[in-house]
């Protein structure tokens, strides 16, 4: 399923939705998602080249002139490390170019033992420290996990007793 | 130990519709409704079958005062509604909108009416956004519909597909001076393809094979 993606469409995808004419944009949350193929464990489909072409758009004007607040709320589905996926991100904000950037959120969703993890390696990077030390930027990472999943895996364990 | 075996939560869905149907057999409302005069937040679940048609005139008729109370800031519509409803419903103090829910233009006129319709441009300042695509057909293709973007202070999306990304921008064209605050969940035509072998070696190098040139 994920494979369908990969096609010539995907290779020329040109998206409408440019942010660098949003004038007064302030805050941009984005939700993206890294997700394993079911069938093929080592094929990944993710949106981050998407997001950072997104960010990159007519760079260095004028988005990065006063984008204050950048949100990710990211959708982990896969495995291995997930900062590759994020390099590119944290090289572009480390650029002096995004100056009023001062917060940026990344909010992880994952199984319980991805997302401690994850936001265990991430907020002890080199490039999360180098973004808090360099920029001045606070950097927030925090985690969910999808308990329902859990509950619902102790509830066969228990076998089907009312929690 | 049980004679009969466990079940998973999910195997025992639950007709979540169901309980959204009690509108249509509600007696309190028409009664409640003429008591509220100062109502700042109304969210409306309502899935019935063949959702606005079959409500009682009565209900019909409360909902609509309600919708059109001068103190309401914020409406939130889930499951269906009829696109219509702005332009005769909603108040025009409504400054905060949240459509989880497809506007019918199969259910698009009201058989119930106010005297008096509304017909002053709403002018929203947060707009909330599920089915994007049906959004754009049934409210900006419309030139009568009330509903203006061109002052939104914060937008939040979800596309669904790649159509939906056009239609996103097109709404984002409309507040490009004044939009502050935007939250986008793009669609999956967005994603890109990897080898998970290559990101072991922390690099891209096989993720950029597949997408687009990202300088």
């Amino acid at each position: 399923m994920i494979r369908h993606d990969h096609n010539a469409n995907t290779l020329n995808f040109d998206d409408p939705i440019n942010l660098s004419e949003l004038t007064s944009l302030k805050r941009f949350s984005v939700h993206l998602s890294i997700k394993s193929d079911i069938g093929d464990r080592s094929v990944i489909a993710t949106h981050f080249p998407w997001f950072h072409r997104i960010l990159l758009q007519n760079y260095p004007l004028p988005l990065s002139q006063h984008l204050e607040n950048l949100s990710i709320l990211l959708d982990y589905k896969s495995e291995g490390d997930i900062q590759p996926y994020l390099k590119d991100i944290f090289n572009t904000l480390l650029e002096d170019r995004f100056e009023p950037l001062k917060k940026f959120n990344i909010f992880l969703e994952s199984d319980l033992e991805g997302v401690i993890q994850a936001v265990d390696s991430l907020d002890r990077s080199e490039h999360v420290a180098r973004l808090r030390s360099q920029r001045g930027m606070v950097v927030d990472v925090r985690g969910k996990h999808d308990a329902i999943q859990l509950l619902s895996v102790n509830y066969d364990i228990f076998g089907g007793c009312s929690l | 130990m049980y004679e009969t075996p466990p079940r998973r939560v999910s195997d025992a869905p639950i007709p979540r519709s169901k309980f959204y149907r009690w509108l249509v057999h509600d007696k309190y409302l028409p009664g409640c409704a003429l008591l509220l005069h100062h109502v700042k937040a109304f969210t409306l679940l309502y899935d019935g079958p063949g959702d606005w048609e079959c409500l009682p005139s009565e209900v019909y008729i409360a909902l609509l005062r309600l919708l059109r109370l001068p103190s309401l800031l914020y409406v939130r519509l889930e499951h269906h509604y009829p696109s219509k409803l702005f332009d005769y419903a909603i108040g025009d103090n409504v400054k905060h909108l949240v459509l989880l829910g497809r506007p019918c233009r199969r259910y698009s006129g009201l058989f119930v009416r106010p005297r008096c319709p509304l017909s002053g441009l709403l002018y929203v300042d947060s707009l909330d956004i599920l089915y994007t695509r049906n959004f754009y057909v049934n409210h900006f293709e419309d030139f009568n519909c009330r509903i203006k973007t061109s002052s939104l202070r914060k937008l939040s999306i979800i596309a669904n597909r790649y159509e939906d990304h056009v239609s996103v921008w097109t709404i984002l064209q409309t507040c490009r001076e004044t939009l502050e605050d935007f939250d986008f969940t793009p669609s999956h035509k967005g994603k890109s393809v990897s080898i998970a072998r290559s990101l072991a070696h922390s690099d891209l190098l096989a993720m950029h094979l597949f997408s687009s040139d990202t300088s």
